[in-house]
């Protein structure tokens, strides 16, 4: 029973699964990170240049 | 190297960032002359009191508008040449700050101003600011320096 589990996990269909996934969600968070830094950025340097 | 579209988008996004960010520090360093505020010029901090300009702290005239303040930090106290602490400077004059400590590692924070530095026995550090907003400004350690490092301040009052 254990061993049938084993071998079925190791049949190599798995390879081909992460190339067909939709990435967007992480083109999403990659570019509201940026832009929060690139924000958060632009906020210490308008308080420097105000001072 | 087959690569996912959007990954190319925010790898490309990411390392142009980087690029800006570098470009900007360089400007700031090698165009415009920004440097750490103790960039390696060196006294002997057991002859302070001896070495001008550090032997007569406060503030100078060296031009129309344009001032030396010297102050000498040592635990707790800052010596600004004057006996209650406080310097009066004209609004809209640029004042070069000339520092140092003679005994620990103090801090050199202007409340609400750029002027922001870190005073090492045995180095000068240097600040220049020019003051466009009249008011009273706190001059404190940010460094804890021992038991009176909270009583160490003074003032900077910049007048009409």
């Amino acid at each position: 029973m254990a061993q049938a589990e084993v071998n079925r996990r190791r049949t190599p269909e798995k390879k081909k699964s992460s190339e067909g996934k939709s990435l967007k969600g992480t083109l999403a968070s990659v570019m509201i990170m940026g832009v929060l830094i690139i924000v958060s950025w632009l906020g210490v340097w308008a308080l420097y240049l105000s001072r | 190297m087959k690569m996912h579209r959007y990954e190319k988008i925010w790898l490309l996004f990411g390392t142009g960032t980087l690029l800006v960010f570098l470009i900007i520090v360089g400007i700031s360093a090698f165009y415009m002359g920004n440097q750490p505020p103790s960039c390696a010029v060196t006294l002997d901090p057991q002859k302070v009191d001896e070495t001008p300009p550090f032997d007569q702290p406060g503030l100078k005239q060296i031009g129309e508008d344009e001032y030396q303040l010297t102050i000498v930090a040592s635990a707790f106290n800052y010596d600004v040449g004057t006996e209650d602490k406080v310097v009066k400077i004209p609004k809209g004059s640029t004042v070069h700050f000339n520092v140092t400590t003679k005994d620990v590692v103090h801090g050199f924070q202007l409340v609400g101003t750029n002027v922001n530095m870190m005073l090492e026995p045995g180095y000068i550090s240097t600040y220049t600011n020019t003051f466009k907003k009249p008011g009273k400004y706190t001059l404190l350690c940010n460094e804890y320096c021992g038991v009176g490092h909270h009583l160490m301040a003074a003032t900077i009052e910049v007048t009409e």
